[in-house]
C-alpha cells in the first residue's frame, strides 16, 4: 500500500548548486531522484554538506541555481511560508540528537506534527481515526513500551528518544522521511535495530526515506547508496546518475 | 486559531520548563504590578473615602484658617485646629433660617490615642458616611447625663470596651498629657462600624466637655483645685466656644450664598468651607506627589519588562535547538516569532495576576489597619476602568519587550535552518 498518490518522485533534484554567500559552490548535484517507496542512504563525513542537502530538501534555504521538486511540487514555485507549510505537510524529520521538545512527554511530541500541519491531521484522521490512536500505534510499531508514553523527553533513555522522534517524523505520513545521523550516538546492534523500525514503518506508510549517515556499516539496508563525494563540484561531471 | 493555540500552549509548556530563570523575572513582574496597581488602587480610595466622609455636610464652619486644615481636623481629627469659634457666633449660625442641622464639634481630648469628640444629639441624628447611611448604635444608647461617652466600634474592639466600663480622658493626645483623673466617664454605648474616621472617635456631650475642664485653666489644672464630677453641675456648663461646626442647608443649592454670609458677618472671622472644594485643594497638593510616586513605579515596570526582554534574549541561545526543531515539524519564522512573543506576553499576564492575587492578600490584611490609624477603607473591589486602563497598558509593554528576543529569534531561524548548533 503506497500513500503517495502521485507517481511523481518524491524527491528530484535538477542542476542544482549550492554556496553560502561568499563563499565557493558547497554542492553541486546534476541529478538526485528518490521514487515513492524507495529508501537511500547519502553517505558523507561529517562537514561534507549533509545537513545543506537536507536543508535544500526541506525548503529551508534555496539553491543558487537548479530546481528541487519535492512529491512533484517545484520548492522555487513556494513563498518562504509556502515551503515552511509544505515541508510540515510532506516531510518528516529525524535528526542526530536533541530531536525532541524536552517539555513534552513522548506522545505530546508525537502530535506536534498534526498540530501544525491540517492536511497531516487530516491523514493521521483518515488512517487511524483519531490522533491518539495515530500517535500509540506508531510507538507501538516502534517499540516503546506504554509505561513511557506519557513521561517527558528528557527522562527517556536516547535510544528511547529516537524512537519517539521517528514515530513524530512518520506521524500524519509524510511521504518523504530524512533522517540526519539519527543513529551515531547508538550503539551498533541498536543502530541496526533503529535502520530496521524505521524502514518497516516507513514503508506501512508509504513514505520514501533519505537517510544521511558516515556510517557506512548501514548502507546494505538501503536501497539505493549515494555518496556525498559526488556532489562536490570537482566531482559533478563524473556525477553516474 | 487552533495553530496560534498550539504555538501559545508551547510557548507555556517551553517557559515552564524554564521557570528557574523565568522565577525570577516573573517575581519582578508581579512586584511592579503590586506597587503599579496597589498604588493607583490607594490613590482613589482615598480620595474616595475622604469624599464619602463629607457626605451631606454643606458647609464646615471654622475660626478664619486653611481650608483643607479645618477638614482635615474637624472631619478626620488629624492635625490640630488653631482657634475656635465662640458659642454665640455658634449659635447665631444655628438660628440661621436657611440652615437644616447644625453639629457642633469640640476637640482636643483624647483616650490612649483616640480622639474624643464632644458634640451633641444632632452627631447621631445627622452625619452621614458611605453613601448616605446614617450613623447606628450597635449597642447601649445616646449620651444623655454628664460623663457619658460613646465609642466609636474601633475604639470599642481595640480597646476591648463593653457597656458600663469607666474610662479616663486625657487632654492632647501626646506622651506628656494629663489626665481627667478625677472625672471618669461611663460607656453607655457603643456605634456600629462604619469603615470610616468616626470607628476611632469617642463621642461625649459638649457639657461634659465643659465639666470636665471647670477646674482646669490654659491648658493645664489649676494647681491645689480639683472639683468632683458631682459638683460640677453647679457650674454653668455651657460651652464657651467650640471647634467647628457641621453644616446642612435646607437647600444645597443655595450654599455659596450661606457661605458668603457667615464669612462677611461682622464680630469674629470665620471660615465656611465647602468640604468637596477643601478636599479638591487637598488632592491637588497631594496630586504632585502623586504623580512622582505613579512615575516611579512606571519606571520599576519598565525595569521589570526590560529585565523580561533581556532574560528571554539571553535565553535563545540555548533554545536555538528547540526552535530548529520546530521549524523542522513546519514552524515558520513567523511561529517563532509569534512563540518568544507569546512567552513574553504568557510571563507579564502571570506576574499580573499574581500581582493582583497578592495586592488581594495585601489589601485584605492592610486594610484593617490602615482604616483603624488612618480611617481610610481599602477595599479589593473589581477593577476601576483606570486600573484596567494600567494594566491593559502592561499586558501591552509586556508583548512589546518579547518582540524584540522575538525578532532576534526570527532571523535566527532564517540562518540556522535546520543545522542545530549548539
Amino acid at each position: 500500500m503506497v500513500a503517495t498518490a502521485s507517481s511523481e518522485p518524491a524527491v528530484l533534484l535538477s542542476d542544482v548548486s549550492f554556496h553560502w554567500p561568499g563563499q565557493e559552490i558547497l554542492l553541486k548535484i546534476n541529478k538526485l531522484q528518490l521514487d515513492p517507496g524507495q529508501s537511500m542512504f547519502v553517505a558523507g563525513a561529517s562537514g561534507g554538506g549533509k545537513s545543506t542537502l537536507l536543508s535544500l530538501i526541506g525548503g529551508l534555504i534555496s539553491p543558487t541555481s537548479g530546481t528541487i521538486r519535492v512529491a512533484g511540487t517545484s520548492l522555487s514555485d513556494l513563498s518562504g511560508a509556502g515551503r515552511d507549510r509544505f515541508r510540515g505537510d510532506q516531510i518528516g524529520l529525524i535528526f542526530q540528537q536533541f530531536n525532541l521538545l524536552p517539555y513534552l512527554s513522548a506522545i505530546d511530541n508525537v502530535t506536534i506534527p498534526v498540530r501544525l500541519s491540517s492536511y497531516r491531521r487530516g491523514r493521521a484522521l483518515q488512517a487511524y481515526g483519531s490522533i491518539a490512536s495515530a500517535a500509540e500505534s506508531l510507538l507501538f510499531g516502534l517499540d516503546l513500551e506504554r509505561a513511557l508514553w506519557n513521561r517527558p523527553a528528557y527522562k527517556l533513555s536516547v535510544g528511547q528518544q529516537q524512537r519517539v522522534a521517528a514515530a513524530r517524523a512518520l506521524m500524519g505520513r509524510p511521504p518523504l522521511i530524512m533522517a540526519d545521523e539519527p543513529t551515531s550516538s547508538l550503539d551498533a546492534d541498536r543502530q541496526r535495530a533503529f535502520v530496521d523500525l524505521l524502514l518497516k514503518e516507513s514503508q506501512k506508510a508509504g513514505a520514501s526515506v533519505l537517510f544521511v549517515s558516515h556510517d557506512l556499516s548501514l548502507a546494505d539496508h538501503f536501497g539505493i547508496f549515494q555518496n556525498m563525494e559526488d556532489f562536490k563540484p570537482s566531482k559533478a561531471s563524473h556525477d553516474p546518475a | 486559531m487552533t495553530r496560534l493555540k498550539t504555538l501559545a500552549t508551547l510557548a507555556a509548556l517551553s517557559a515552564l520548563n524554564r521557570k528557574g530563570s523565568l522565577g525570577l523575572i516573573l517575581a519582578s513582574l508581579v512586584m511592579s504590578t503590586v506597587l503599579l496597581v496597589g498604588l493607583e488602587r490607594l490613590r482613589t480610595q482615598v480620595r474616595e473615602g475622604f469624599s464619602q466622609s463629607v457626605y451631606g455636610v454643606d458647609l464646615l464652619v471654622g475660626a478664619r484658617g486653611s481650608q483643607t486644615q479645618l477638614v482635615l481636623y474637624a472631619i478626620f481629627h488629624l492635625g490640630g485646629a488653631a482657634n475656635n469659634i465662640g458659642w454665640d457666633k455658634a449659635q447665631q449660625i444655628m438660628k440661621r433660617p436657611d440652615v437644616a442641622w447644625v453639629i457642633p464639634v469640640s476637640m482636643g481630648d483624647f483616650h490612649r490615642g483616640f480622639p474624643v469628640v464632644a458634640t451633641d444629639e444632632n452627631y447621631l441624628a445627622h452625619y452621614r458616611h458611605r453613601r448616605g447611611q446614617s450613623l447606628k448604635l450597635a449597642q447601649g444608647r445616646q449620651f444623655q447625663e454628664l460623663f457619658e461617652v460613646i465609642l466609636g466600634a474601633e475604639v470599642a474592639r481595640r480597646l476591648g470596651y463593653h457597656l458600663g466600663d469607666q474610662i479616663v480622658l486625657s487632654h492632647g493626645g501626646g506622651e506628656m498629657a494629663r489626665a481627667h483623673d478625677n472625672k471618669p466617664f461611663t460607656v453607655v454605648g457603643v456605634l456600629e462600624p462604619t469603615g470610616s474616621p468616626v470607628d476611632r472617635g469617642l463621642y461625649i456631650s459638649l457639657q461634659s466637655m465643659e465639666a470636665i475642664h471647670v477646674d482646669w485653666r490654659g491648658g493645664a489644672p489649676i494647681p491645689g483645685l480639683s472639683i468632683r464630677p458631682e459638683d460640677t453641675r453647679k457650674f454653668n456648663l455651657t460651652p464657651k466656644s467650640v471647634t467647628a461646626l457641621l453644616v446642612g442647608l435646607k437647600n444645597r443649592r443655595l450654599v455659596f450664598q450661606a457661605q458668603s454670609q457667615i464669612q462677611n458677618a461682622p464680630g469674629e472671622a470665620l471660615s465656611a468651607v465647602l468640604p468637596g472644594v477643601a478636599l479638591d485643594l487637598l488632592f491637588q497638593t497631594i496630586g504632585q506627589g502623586e504623580k512622582i510616586l505613579f512615575l516611579v513605579s512606571i519606571l520599576v515596570t519598565i525595569t521589570g519588562l526590560l529585565g523580561l526582554a533581556a532574560t528571554i534574549l539571553a535565553g535563545l541561545g540555548e533554545r536555538r535547538r528547540e526552535l530548529a526543531i520546530l521549524r523542522s515539524l513546519g514552524a515558520s519564522p513567523w511561529d517563532i516569532l509569534a512563540i518568544i512573543t507569546l512567552e513574553s506576553l504568557w510571563l507579564t499576564i502571570t506576574g499580573l495576576i499574581l500581582g493582583l492575587g497578592i495586592l488581594a492578600g495585601l489589601l485584605a490584611f492592610l486594610g484593617p489597619q490602615i482604616l483603624v490609624n488612618y480611617g481610610v477603607a481599602l477595599e479589593f473591589t473589581g477593577p476601576t476602568q483606570r486600573e484596567g486602563l494600567i494594566m491593559g497598558a502592561m499586558v501591552l509593554a509586556g508583548l512589546l519587550a518579547g518582540l524584540g528576543p522575538a525578532i532576534r529569534a526570527y532571523f535566527f531561524s532564517l540562518t540556522d535552518g535546520l543545522s542545530q548548533r549548539v
